[in-house]
């Protein structure tokens, strides 16, 4: 932008137009003339007319054409004379003939440089897909992560009690397992960190490198008796929850030791400060 | 002093450039002297039907005498001829018979200078390609002051127009480009001096009133004149597509002016129709840029206007006399493919870093050349040389009846093409 700045006395719009011009074929790459065109395009003919690369020698004998001699030369007699006196006719077609096969031959050369033309455009469009796509990509990571740190932004109350509960041998064989959490001292970090922006989002991004399956018998595990079950279906009644309350973070919470809090009345809260 | 101006056609409800810029001269020049109109009963340029009264009328001060035109426009005829002439070698006779059947042909309007030739000192003539231009130079030579309003067409490429850009004592050029098209064309050393036309810029406008009275709440880029495809508005709407993919956040596109192309279907382009001069101006203002993509310019009004109320322009690149405009005034960018239209027209926009600057720059090259006061002294001036002066450039002779006959004229394309072109940069 720096560059594209002007100044209010002097402006230059010639100056001006070389900047855009030359802007412009930054962000486009590499810019083909209509010379550099005319090049790529009989290059890419030739290459295509070359009998090296076709197995047939009709180019070849094309050009030996020119050294034969004439049509009337090869006859002898009546015929000759035939021929010769059919001259100005046959000269004529000769004529319409050539000349609807430099007709021919300059479509064919305008269709070369149209589609070198389209070449050069499918490559610009393929480059501008790819970064749309990138910008895409990194649209959707920062979405999923800030998706994922609404999580962290409810503060949560510690509630040591719950830490003291033993594990129940039924935790074992819950079917139904919840998601993993993140790690003890993380969660503790980002509930420290209640409601600041900063630690909210950077709290998920670091669970997401670091969670792993709570096991069973772990703080954090999930009860198997129907506890869990009981805390998701009072929380389900209640109208009007928050984000926390959301099926992506009860899931979460649940996971994380939140389930303790179901135990122990209606408060409300989440376990995810209950370490 | 006493002055005729003759025109095609005149009246306060027609808008065209030429009939336009002939009404305010008309108009101004009536303040310093005696000033006639002498024109046809049309009102449609490509019938030349005539429509209005015949007979002497007042308008805005200027008496204006209308003449019958006795032959109305053929659209296809004349599609024929100038496609021939343009083309083809032909000779001076086609010419004389195109430029017949593109009219207005009206016999009454030259007899009538050429009966009351001594009663007027000059005679202004406007649009150098029309019938009663040719024939009324023809008439009164040493009288005759044109105002050509060329653009770089075929038309300047033909034979019969250079003898009569030679024999008109004075010409008024609307830009520098015009005067060096039309003296390479015509290899004329008289006098002449670039003028233009001044407009009638309201000393305030209203343009949150515009936006409310439209609904417009976005910021807009705004092209007034005709929608027609040879404005360059099938390009503008090519463009302004790709434009509008590229930059979501951008500019929307309002259209003033009678449509003649089918405007596409874009939730950012806004037609608004035929406007009153009031909501034209108010338009202007509260546009971010004025975009004018037409190809063939010898003037444009409308851009002037622009840069009178401050406002930067984006003009066709293709069109010589706006390119030069823009690089003399510094109050515009010019495009010449989709890149630059797109890139210019962000550049543009008010919040933008040179929007405002050029605007700025458009203004006062505006108040410094084509302000009214600085337009009636050029034409005072003028006028008063040529009082002072003898005529000293008789009629040249036209062309026997059987030498306008022979096709020794090429096709008027290929001379145009030989004509110099590009900006005069200052």
């Amino acid at each position: 932008m720096s560059d594209l700045n002007v100044k209010s006395d002097s402006i230059d719009v010639e100056q001006i137009m070389k900047q855009i011009r030359s802007r412009i074929r930054e962000k486009r790459g590499s810019d083909y003339t209509e010379t550099e065109l005319q090049q790529l395009a009989s290059a890419k003919f030739e290459q295509f007319a070359d009998p090296s690369g076709l197995r047939s020698d009709l180019l070849e004998q094309f050009r030996k054409r020119g050294d034969e001699p004439s049509t009337y030369h090869r006859h002898r007699g009546v015929r000759r004379w035939l021929l010769m006196m059919l001259h100005p006719v046959l000269k004529r077609v000769q004529k319409q003939v050539m000349s609807d096969l430099n007709l021919y031959f300059e479509i064919i050369h305008n269709l070369v440089i149209e589609v070198t033309k389209l070449g050069v455009e499918n490559h610009n469009l393929k480059m501008k897909v790819e970064s749309l796509s990138s910008r895409l990509d990194f649209d959707e990571r920062r979405g999923r992560a800030l998706e994922g740190a609404v999580q962290y932004r409810q503060p949560r109350q510690h509630q040591p009690q719950h830490q003291a509960q033993p594990p129940q041998p039924q935790q074992q064989h819950r079917p139904a397992a919840p998601p993993p959490a993140a790690p003890a001292p993380i969660q503790a970090a980002a509930a420290a960190a209640t409601t600041q922006v900063i630690s909210a989002v950077a709290a998920p991004l670091v669970q997401g490198e670091q969670t792993a399956p709570a096991q069973p018998g772990q703080e954090g595990a999930p009860r198997g008796d129907g506890s869990g079950r009981r805390r998701r279906r009072r929380r389900r009644r209640r109208p009007g929850s928050a984000l926390a309350d959301s099926p992506n973070a009860q899931g979460s919470s649940e996971g994380a030791g939140g389930n303790d809090a179901g135990d122990h009345g209606d408060n409300g809260d989440d376990g995810a400060a209950d370490q | 002093m006493k002055l005729a101006v003759v025109v095609q056609r005149y009246g306060a409800d027609i808008s065209g450039g030429a009939e336009l810029h002939a009404r305010y001269i008309a108009e101004r020049l009536a303040r310093h002297a005696q000033v006639e109109v002498l024109t046809t009963r049309a009102r449609d340029y490509e019938t030349w039907r005539n429509e209005l009264p015949a007979g002497d009328e007042t308008i805005n001060g200027v008496v204006v005498r209308r003449f019958p035109v006795s032959r109305q426009r053929h659209r296809i005829e004349f599609g024929h001829r100038s496609r021939f002439i343009f083309e083809h070698a032909h000779s001076l006779h086609h010419e004389l018979r195109w430029l017949a059947s593109e009219g207005p042909r009206s016999p009454a309007l030259l007899r009538h200078i050429a009966q009351r030739r001594n009663e007027f000192d000059f005679f202004i003539f406007f649009s150098f390609r029309y019938y009663h231009a040719y024939h009324g130079v023809g008439l009164v030579p040493s009288k005759a002051v044109l105002v050509p309003t060329a653009e770089r067409d075929p038309v300047v490429g033909m034979g019969i127009f250079p003898p009569m850009i030679r024999s008109a004592r004075a010409i008024m050029y609307n830009s520098p480009e015009e005067r060096v098209l039309l003296e390479a064309m015509s290899q004329r050393r008289g006098p002449g001096v670039v003028v233009g036309v001044g407009s009638e810029i309201p000393a305030r406008t209203q343009p949150d009133r515009f936006r409310k009275a439209r609904g417009l709440k976005r910021p807009f880029a705004v092209y007034v004149g005709r929608i027609d495809i040879n404005k360059g508005c099938r390009e503008l709407f090519d463009y302004f597509h790709q434009y509008a993919a590229r930059v979501p956040n951008g500019l929307d596109l309002v259209l003033i002016g009678s449509k003649h192309l089918e405007i596409p279907n874009h939730p950012r382009i806004r037609h608004l129709g035929f406007v009153s001069d009031e909501d034209k101006f108010d338009a202007i203002a509260a546009s971010d840029v004025l975009i004018m993509p037409s190809p063939y310019e010898s003037l444009s009004m409308v851009t002037l206007e622009a840069w009178a109320l401050g406002r930067p322009v984006l003009v066709n690149g293709a069109c010589d006399v706006l390119r030069g405009q823009c690089v003399r005034s510094g109050g515009g960018l010019y495009y010449e493919n989709v890149d630059e239209f797109c890139e210019g027209l962000f550049r543009l926009e008010a919040s933008g870093p040179m929007g405002a600057a050029l605007g700025r720059h458009g203004r006062a090259y505006y108040y410094r050349h084509y302000s009214w006061p600085v337009i009636e002294q050029k034409y005072l001036n003028m006028l008063e040389r040529l009082a002072r002066e003898p005529a000293v450039s008789p009629a040249e002779p036209a062309p026997g009846l059987i030498a306008r006959r022979f096709r020794t004229r090429p096709p008027a394309a290929d001379v145009l093409a030989t004509l110099p072109s590009g900006p005069v940069v200052r």
